[in-house]
């Protein structure tokens, strides 16, 4: 569905330029005519008429009306409107036309990527999403991945960190992989492999999701998470348009966490001290003080809002096409400070996309781009000491400063991490990723039917970063790290294909495809610590007194053919079939190839004779596909055996100096091969009234074997894991599309997009065990939280179960487990008497049940509000962080939360907060710490405003549009914590919705202006 | 004609297709190391034998080395916190599922021994000479080692000397003993009597005194061979006349880090915490200091019984923290127990670089005295001798001068049997001894009765400290979980089934 904006702005145009608009004509058929709305007989203004092939055109006035000149009576001129049927009408001895156009609300006729090569919508047979620019210009954002967040069934988008550029996870309908990569596949202009983060996303002209075997199996070997495919903008015929976007945004913590204050902690102190036999050791007056300075808001102290956490975005660019030569230029500039203090993000991405028609049968063109993107302290792995969780569990008795102005380091109470002040503040990481590429491409039209295209793409990727710790933000000495990586890809593709319409019922399609792609990095790092002389920080590594080095370099390869048959009857009939066949470098020869078919089948019930002149239904398509896929997720040389350095692996031997040493490490394995994904999916696409209100639905079932699963062996091998393929995982889910124009008047326009997915991954066989451990363990939990069971789904937590708290009425069955009233009641699901490792089991499940978006487009006169929401429903959160701020773990010492206010006493027993007991046993893994995370989150408010063009006195401006906009403005969650939609696991399959502190996403508040000129 | 060049054209084509290819498929790992290029000369092979030491360094530099030796009277552990672990094995509750008993107590073993097992089959492609022999003879000495930890800590355990499978069986503990009494032969033949410059290196003598420690616990429970203990004194007898190691004069001397390396110490882990590597840093200054009064981790502290028999003196004065920040004395501290002072350099929470001991020369005194009474029957003139400069020492008094106030004599086989026991408590008290003293004696139930209920942590409702036989069961700790939930047809240990 396309936005509104676009038709106000067409219609401002033609209202303010009747012919400027347009290169004025100059040929020498002077043509006229009136367009009108065919239904209400009303004429139409701002539809625009343009001729095939030339780059000239004209908009219709208010009355409908328009004039051109054409070239000769063998011109053909196009008529499109919005909401309108195109018409493509031949001059011939016609002068003066009078058009009706037909109401259209479906995007049926368009033409969307598919890879290697576009179709058109009605002739898909596969399951594919499609995002046009329209869609998403009504929202400010800097991310390509936000583009499809909440817009497109079965993909889900977590922002899982809310730290300034932070890449979110991607997951198309599920999950197939355990241990292996679950990131669907990039492929942007033709070229597989990109990364999301470098792209302006105003750059971008499509995004298509591919789902289903048919469509994804094009993509062979790597597949089988979903392939998503970029494009970018081209110029176009007409005006050379030069459009200029700028957005502010002011950002805020969305949330604070209820944290005891200074006295408050002071006499919690006391009280653990008093329970142990010991002396407190705050007396009544240093309480009082305290209870009068209130202490350190470490939330307060770290997080930053309004105008000191600005986002700010500028983008710029040229379009159009001239004697054969189309161009699109643009530049973009982002610089986004996080709400963290000391924390950004920035972006500097530059892209010139050009085409030439060399001539009638041969086209060339050559997009590069150039991206510079900086991020400052967004990465700290060990998140216990990181700012934002160290400010949750930090005690709030120290100063966030020293008298010298310093930050605090240690606390003297609390957390063995350093201060959160410190840890922001005495960290300098700066990631530097410059990404270039370079496409070319030629289109050759050897003769009728039969084309060669070559794609020829190549992208290197620079990566600096360098890592400095200051000695108090350290918990040892000070760190200096400065590490590199080239990544370099070339990638060259040849299409040859021939299509054909036999009798005119018989469209027949062939294509076959040779691809080749290499790639190769090398990397090198040089780690120091304890540095001479801090102030050098990471500029010379050589003046640390312990030194590290390393550097390292990787290369594979890849050769793809495809062959592909489409082919329909009538355009009622459809059939596509396809095969692939891989060859990838990381596998031993034995396993190198492998053949990855598909077919999918179709047929557009509404084109037979008993729908086709229906009112009521405009389409409706019944389709079926089948087929493997595979998923390569493994690293290079996975298949040799290896032996292992390192600093885990050295010693010292003579008291003063650490030596290398050389272990053995993982055996070789020549029996290493793909994951393959079979997935059957069947879907029905219906359009109601000249598609007013369309619908789509697909049910799936994807079943993964031979899984690259890092399978657990006995820890007396000496090696924990080896990757071997075993296993399976099923993923079965079904995915709803609605959209619909609910009013369409001439003032007042209101469309509603709805989408709908619910995808259930079951894992049913690991290789002959019952259970592993894939996840890993977190700050604060003794054990790895998450269980991957045969029978059981990806998520899923492992814990005791939590009963509340032994009452007073229960003291004696308290004390049969040596428990008193007021300590932790965990079920003994044993019953053998004792609470210990054997009473674990599933307490709650990391996915969603299902996730939706809803986007809401109101249009009326120049305003237009826009209204987008985005929920997650069903999937619980491990709050860790909670467990540790209630005293649950064993690397805090003191509770720093509210409600530990509310732990048990006598008089209070309606809780599940234990008391301070010596006998209480109680770990973070615990049900308590399970909570629901479902959420419905106001994802995007935005009011926007198209100036009238009677109040521009310059003809400078084609159109001005303003906007403020509200993003996380409201979640609506009963989740305790900052943000249900973050995970401290980041990319992981197994570890899921996981909090440990992590960074949460900000509201936002944007205003923001476009400029056409 | 138009037709024709088409046609070329597309030959032409469809030759690129089949000829463009500018990409290899095939691997070449350049950068990584793999088995096939490795150990072709020594200094391969030493390589490979310092990724051995490196297991074998961090199982003694952090508290939890210790974790299965909790059932000694020696050391307990608080209630709450993440001490689990530690009370389960204090009250003979111990559980499979605890992480560190696998982190701590079985997987460096096992690393330890999957890297020796490099070396060791690898060594022979290498050109036979001595200095090639004495580096495998390393390799041999800590596979030795490593398994005489886990066949105590865990009895029957799989014998891995190639690449592990995965499916191999518990082997029996005899076979195991077998294992290491030809793995140190072989040390004890081949290795050098001392490194020059690298004193963490296993020598000669460490490889004799570790062999008549492995005599003479297979002298005791389970496997009884009791002809072993005059091997053991042999073996001890040979390390205390012969070797180069005597007693400091001053039992504090052992315990600073300035005396790292001293005459006394036959084997210690090298430890260094200016190395930039916290795994090699001795951590007990942080481990086993006290949490609440001084910022350590409270992972261990001693018991209170123990602490009071403990004999006056020096030693006990070196052994034992009894007053916290200066000035609050223990009974009145958090916790209300002593706190080990020695094996943490004297310092509290912080990492140091004081050497870790894996044998010293005290004990070859003890090994001997205590082997030599039971093979002859009754203590000779050399075992008295052995036993009382440990008791001198520990008195303050010379070592090697008589002295008739602290010094043993007339005493019955078994009066002697008891003070080398308790004679070794007190010299090694939380040096992870004194459980294994206890087991290889089957003076579980004696030790434990002694213990200051209900001042210490109430024992697991099975044990009776009437009755050693209800001891037995948990002699050996449980093998981790992680391992039983991979290998489910093996049997787990008695104490946890």
């Amino acid at each position: 569905m396309k936005s509104i904006t676009t038709t106000l702005l067409r219609r401002c145009w033609a209202i303010l330029f009747p012919i400027l608009a347009f290169q004025t004509a100059t040929g020498q058929l002077e043509i006229s005519g009136t367009i009108t709305n065919a239904e209400e007989g009303n004429p139409i203004a701002g539809a625009s008429i343009t001729v095939l092939g030339e780059a000239i055109g004209a908009f219709s006035d208010e009355q409908g009306k328009f004039a051109l000149s054409v070239a000769s009576e063998e011109s053909e001129i196009i008529i499109s409107y919005f909401g309108f049927a195109k018409q493509q009408i031949k001059i011939g001895a016609q002068r003066v036309f009078n058009i009706n156009l037909e109401p259209d609300y479906s995007s049926l006729e368009e033409v969307v990527v598919v890879g290697y090569g576009a179709k058109k919508k009605v002739d898909i047979t596969g399951s594919i999403s499609s995002v046009s620019q329209d869609d998403f210009e009504a929202q400010p954002i800097t991310r390509v991945s936000d583009i499809l967040q909440g817009r497109t069934a079965g993909v889900q988008i977590n922002n899982t960190n809310g730290s300034p550029g932070n890449n979110a996870r991607i997951r198309i309908r599920g999950t197939n992989s355990i241990t292996g990569s679950g990131n669907p596949l990039i492929v942007l202009d033709g070229v597989i492999g990109a990364s999301l983060g470098a792209i302006n996303p105003a750059d971008i002209q499509s995004m298509q999701v591919l789902k289903d075997a048919s469509a994804t199996a094009l993509y062979g070997s790597r597949g089988a998470n979903g392939v998503i495919l970029v494009t970018t903008k081209s110029g176009q015929n007409g005006k050379t348009n030069v459009n200029f976007d700028a957005f502010w945004g002011l950002q805020s913590l969305p949330k604070k966490i209820n944290i005891v204050d200074a006295a408050t902690y002071a006499g919690l102190i006391n009280e653990q001290l008093a329970v142990g036999g010991a002396a407190p050791v705050f007396d009544e007056e240093t309480i009082a003080e305290l209870e009068a300075s209130g202490g350190t808001d470490w939330q307060d102290e770290i997080y930053r809002s309004g105008s000191e956490a600005l986002l700010q975005n500028y983008s710029v660019s040229f379009s159009g096409k001239k004697d054969g030569l189309g161009f699109f230029i643009s530049g973009n500039l982002v610089d986004n400070q996080g709400i963290l203090i000391n924390n950004y993000y920035d972006r500097l991405a530059l892209r010139s996309n050009l085409s030439f028609e060399v001539n009638e049968r041969i086209d060339v063109g050559l997009n590069v781009t150039y991206s510079k993107e900086q991020a400052f302290n967004g990465f700290i792995s060990d998140l216990l000491f990181a700012p934002n969780a160290a400010a949750m569990i930090f005690d709030p008795i120290s100063p966030a400063f020293q008298e010298d102005g310093t930050p605090t380091k240690f606390s003297n109470y609390g957390s063995i991490a350093v201060s959160p002040t410190a840890s922001a503040l005495g960290r300098e990481d700066e990631r530097n990723t410059s990404t270039q590429t370079a496409t070319f491409f030629l289109n050759y039209d050897i003769f009728n039917g039969l084309t060669y295209s070559l794609t020829a793409g190549l992208r290197e990727v620079n990566y600096t970063g360098t890592n400095f710790v200051a000695a108090y933000a350290s918990t040892g000495t000070n760190v200096a790290n400065v590490f590199n990586n080239d990544f370099s890809q070339f990638q060259h593709t040849h299409l040859l294909q021939y299509q054909n319409a036999i009798a005119d019922v018989h469209n027949i399609t062939l294509k076959a495809v040779f691809e080749e792609q290499a790639l190769s990095s090398y990397g090198s790092s040089s780690l120091g610590s304890n540095l001479l002389v801090e102030d050098v920080k990471v500029n010379n590594v050589g003046f640390a007194n312990v030194q590290q080095i390393g550097s390292g370099q990787s290369q594979e390869g890849i050769r793809s053919y495809v062959g592909r048959v489409e082919y329909d009857y009538a355009n009622k009939y459809l059939l596509t079939a396809t095969v692939r066949v891989d060859g990838s470098s990381k596998f031993s020869e034995e396993n190198r190839y492998s053949v990855f078919p598909s077919v999918a089948v179709a047929w557009r019930v509404s084109q037979e004779d008993f729908l086709a002149n229906s009112d009521l239904i405009s389409n409706l398509k019944l389709r079926a596909s089948y087929g493997q896929i595979g998923n390569q997720g493994v690293n290079p040389y996975s298949s040799f055996g290896l032996l292992q350095f390192g600093l885990p692996f050295n010693a010292v031997l003579d008291n003063s100096a650490s030596v290398i040493g050389i272990a053995p490490g993982r055996f070789a394995n020549p029996d290493l091969k793909w994951e393959t994904t079979t997935q059957i999916d069947v879907g029905l696409d219906f359009g109601f009234w000249d598609g007013r209100l369309n619908a789509s639905f697909d049910y799936y079932q994807k079943n993964t074997t031979d899984l690259l699963l890092n399978v657990s062996v006995p820890a007396y091998t000496g090696i924990a894991t080896e990757l071997r393929n075993v296993g399976e995982v099923e993923n079965k889910g079904f995915e709803i599309d609605l959209g619909a124009v609910l009013f369409h008047t001439d003032n007042f326009w209101w469309e509603s997009s709805f989408n709908f997915a619910r995808n259930r991954t079951q894992v049913l066989d690991l290789g002959g065990v019952d259970a592993i451990f894939p996840g890993r363990g977190f700050a604060g939990s003794g054990s790895i939280v998450s269980r991957v069971e045969v029978g059981g789904q990806l998520g899923d937590f492992l814990g005791f179960v939590n009963e509340g708290v032994w009452t007073t009425a229960e003291a004696d069955q308290a004390a049969e487990f040596g428990l008193q009233p007021g300590d932790t009641k965990y079920s003994d699901l044993n019953n053998d008497g004792i609470i210990n490792g054997d009473d674990v089991t599933i307490i709650g499940n990391g996915t969603p049940d299902f996730i939706w978006g809803l986007n809401n487009s109101l249009a009326y006169k120049g305003f237009e509000l826009n209204i987008f929401l985005q929920s997650m429903v069903g999937h619980d959160i491990f709050n860790i962080q909670r467990a540790i701020m209630l005293g649950a773990s064993g690397d805090v010492r003191t509770p720093t939360h509210g409600d530990i206010l509310d732990r048990w006493t006598p008089e209070n027993e309606n809780t599940v907060i234990p008391a301070f007991s010596p006998t209480n046993f109680q770990a973070p893994e615990d049900s308590r710490f399970v909570e629901d995370g479902s959420f419905i989150r106001l994802r995007n408010v935005r009011l926007s405003y198209q100036l009238k063009p009677e109040s521009f006195n310059t003809n400078l401006f084609q159109g001005i549009t303003l906007f403020v906009s509200g993003q996380n403005l409201y979640t609506l969650t009963n989740y305790k914590g900052y943000d249900p939609e973050i995970s401290g696991s980041g990319n992981s399959n197994v570890d899921l919705s996981i909090d440990n502190g992590t960074y949460p996403n900000p509201r936002v508040i944007t205003l923001g202006l476009s400029l056409g000129f | 004609m138009k037709y024709i060049k088409q046609n070329i054209f597309i030959s032409c084509l469809t030759l690129i297709f089949l000829m463009a290819s500018c990409v290899s498929l095939d691997e070449n790992p350049e950068g990584l190391l793999t088995p096939e290029g490795f150990y072709n000369n020594n200094n391969d092979l030493k390589a490979g034998v310092i990724a051995a030491y490196r297991p074998f360094m961090e199982f003694y530099l952090n508290a939890q080395g210790g974790l299965t030796t909790l059932g000694g009277d020696d050391v307990t552990a608080k209630e709450g916190g993440n001490k689990a672990p530690y009370r389960g094995f204090d009250r003979f509750i111990a559980n499979p599922s605890y992480g560190w008993l696998q982190q701590h107590s079985w997987d460096p073993l096992f690393k330890t021994v999957f890297h020796t097992n490099a070396v060791i089959n690898n060594y022979t492609k290498v050109e036979e000479s001595f200095a090639r022999d004495a580096i495998a003879a390393e390799a041999f000495f800590l596979r030795g080692w490593a398994y005489f930890r886990l066949v105590r800590t865990f009895g029957p355990i799989p014998i891995i000397t190639n690449d592990a499978t995965g499916e191999e069986p518990r082997s029996a503990v005899s076979d195991v003993y077998d294992l290491i009494i030809s793995d140190l032969e072989f040390a004890a033949e081949k290795l050098p009597g001392v490194w020059f410059g690298e004193p963490g290196r296993v020598n000669k003598w460490a490889a004799k005194l570790l062999l008549a420690k492995v005599y003479l616990t297979s002298a005791g429970w389970p496997l009884k061979e009791t002809t072993n203990y005059a091997k053991a004194a042999e073996l001890a007898k040979e390390v205390v006349d012969d070797s180069p190691f005597r007693l400091l004069d001053s039992y504090e001397d052992l315990w600073r880090e300035e005396n790292d390396n001293n005459k006394e110490s036959v084997l210690a882990i090298q430890a260094c915490a200016d190395c930039g590597d916290w795994g090699l840093s001795n951590r007990m200054p942080f481990s086993i200091g006290s949490e609440v009064e001084e910022g350590g981790w409270d992972d261990y502290y001693a018991e209170i019984s123990f602490f009071e028999e403990f004999p006056e003196g020096p030693r006990k004065e070196v052994t034992f923290q009894t007053t916290f920040s200066g000035n609050i004395p223990w009974e009145q501290s958090s916790q209300g127990h002593p706190y080990y002072l020695k094996t943490r350099g004297f310092q509290v929470a912080t990492i140091n670089s004081l050497n870790a001991y894996v044998l010293r020369f005290a004990d070859a005194h003890l090994i001997y005295a205590e082997a030599a009474n039971k093979a002859e029957g009754n203590p000779n003139n050399a075992a008295y001798e052995s036993i009382n400069k440990i008791r001198r020492r520990a008195a303050g008094a010379d070592p090697d001068a008589a002295n008739a106030s602290v010094d043993l004599s007339g005493l019955t086989s078994d009066e002697f049997h008891e003070a080398v026991i308790a004679e070794r408590a007190w010299e090694f008290a939380a040096e992870w001894e004194r459980w294994w003293d206890l087991v290889r004696n089957q003076m579980v139930a004696e030790a434990t009765a002694k213990r200051d209920f209900p001042n210490e942590l109430p024992l697991n409702a099975l044990v009776d400290v009437n009755s050693e036989a209800s001891f037995e069961p948990f002699y050996y700790a449980p093998i981790p979980l992680n391992e039983m939930l991979l290998r489910p047809d093996w049997e787990q240990n008695p104490c946890c089934q």
